[in-house]
């Protein structure tokens, strides 16, 4: 080979690799500019934290709430606090992290309650869990324990005269002035309720005790079901 | 040692004409097809071998990987445990052409668990054949939890029996954790000390903004669950370990309902 097309080679390949450093360079440039980014969407996600204050979850909740139905159940000693703003674990078109205003409901227990069905979906299709209890002893809370949830009560049916007359509310949470809170006060007296349906973003029961209470869960004949595209 | 003495006329005949059907290219074939069957079993055998070994001397954690995004079937009597958690998190897994993909998964962890009986099914492919290996570990007592294991991970799709959970209020043992918590992001709960993780994230792999259950005690059973993966990553104590190959379709039998508590 001459010595001329030996250098017309060299040239062209320094050409060659000039371009492909510059573009390196574009590519490494771009990557830099877009990792801050991704960094501050990370940052964003870190500042999603509990809220404080009285009758505040001390953990971050789901975004996605779980609708909770039942036959029937009975409550005892349930107490309501309306219009708690808590933070949840999700964030809104802006960027922010969300937060949501509820009821918060505090109670001994739940018991009896037959044919649950709690279900959850992410509502963009990723998963839809579902929790079935076909039994009519599932029990939430126990006596030592005391229970909270943070959520609606979207419909209660409460039976008066020994079920002889039965008067239903749904009317849409919140409601702060229908039926429901009606419902709530009769939950004091540890009654009996029907066709119980509710919007909740999160349970939490603690013993109030230090002797270990019976399980405050308890969900026979339950199947637990995850579906996914 | 007994000796058989001379063949039997009757069965010398019967030898003989076996030997002339299986010669025969025009006779339908009767009988245990021993070549076939050795390819099937071969593999299998060696690979149960090979895992139950590799258990029985804890040189691997123990690990069932189900394929073909085919669930396997887990069955005890009771899955008993402390510092529980349960996450939804996505999971990669094998299709039956070899290729992966993803699907969420409920993924379920103890940090300290006790089993009451243990029965898995886990169905396999060994080349065009299809085979479920069968591994059971019980003292058939449905009043002991004789199987202990350290940081047990079960990734499932789906469960069915008797779900408990519960706090631990003054345990001697450092763990301490009087809540249940049911909704809770996936994301934030984690599992012993230092937390399990390998899943990505500071936890067990759960979604940012997920659901998810935290409890300090969890128990379960008699309860039957289609799993995609077993993992039990810390110690195990698996007394009576059992491993068997069986026909496709094979299940765990239906386990007993437990008596008394664990211990």
């Amino acid at each position: 080979m001459k010595k001329a097309d030996v250098l017309k080679k060299h040239n062209a390949f320094r050409k060659h690799s000039l371009r492909l450093r510059t573009l390196v360079v574009a590519v490494s440039l771009t990557v830099i500019s877009v990792v801050p980014s991704a960094g501050t969407t990370h940052a964003v996600a870190a500042t999603c934290t509990p809220a404080t204050g009285s009758h505040q979850p001390d953990f971050l909740p789901s975004a996605h709430p779980m609708t909770i139905t039942a036959d029937s159940l009975t409550a005892d000693s349930l107490g309501t606090d309306q219009n708690v703003t808590i933070n949840l674990a999700g964030y809104d078109s802006a960027g922010a992290c969300l937060s949501k205003t509820m009821n918060h409901y505090t109670f001994v227990s739940l018991t009896g309650v037959t044919n649950l069905h709690l279900s959850t979906t992410d509502g963009a299709g990723a998963y839809t869990l579902s929790l079935a209890s076909a039994s009519s002893s599932m029990q939430l809370g126990a006596q030592g324990v005391t229970t909270d949830f943070w959520g609606n009560i979207t419909q209660v049916c409460v039976p008066w005269l020994h079920l002889i007359i039965i008067t239903c509310s749904s009317n849409p949470p919140p409601n702060d002035a229908g039926l429901v809170d009606a419902a709530s006060s009769f939950f004091n007296v540890s009654s009996t309720v029907k066709d119980f349906q509710a919007t909740v973003y999160a349970i939490r029961s603690y013993a109030t005790g230090t002797t270990p209470p019976p399980d405050p869960v308890q969900i026979p004949a339950a199947t637990l079901t995850v579906t996914s595209p | 040692m007994t000796s058989r003495g001379p063949l039997s006329s009757r069965l010398r005949t019967r030898l003989a004409t076996l030997v002339e059907l299986s010669e025969d290219p025009t006779t339908p074939r009767r009988g245990t097809r021993w070549g076939t069957a050795a390819l099937v079993f071969t593999p299998a055998l060696l690979l149960t071998a090979g895992f139950g070994a590799a258990v029985a001397s804890g040189a691997i954690a123990t690990q069932i990987n189900v394929q073909s995004g085919t669930d396997g079937v887990l069955a005890t009597t009771s899955l008993y445990g402390t510092d529980f958690g349960l996450v939804l998190a996505p999971e990669q897994y094998t299709k039956a052409d070899g290729t992966t993909a993803t699907r969420n998964v409920l993924r379920m962890a103890f940090a300290h668990g006790q089993i009451n009986g243990l029965c898995v099914a886990q169905p396999q492919s060994i080349g065009p054949f299809s085979v479920v290996l069968i591994l059971t570990a019980t003292d058939k007592d449905a009043s002991t939890w004789e199987i202990k294991a350290d940081n047990i991970v079960i990734d499932l799709t789906q469960a069915k029996g008797q779900l408990n959970l519960n706090g631990v209020v003054n345990t001697s043992g450092g763990f301490t954790n009087p809540e249940v918590l049911i909704g809770a992001d996936s994301s934030a709960i984690t599992v012993g000390t230092p937390p399990l993780t390998g899943w990505g994230g500071t936890g067990l792999g759960g979604q940012f903004g997920w659901w998810g259950i935290k409890a300090g005690v969890a128990k379960f059973g008699p309860i039957t669950a289609n799993v995609e993966e077993l993992n039990i990553l810390g110690g195990l104590q698996l007394p009576n370990l059992s491993l068997t190959v069986a026909p496709k379709g094979t299940t765990c039998p239906a386990p007993a309902v437990p008596s008394g508590r664990p211990g």
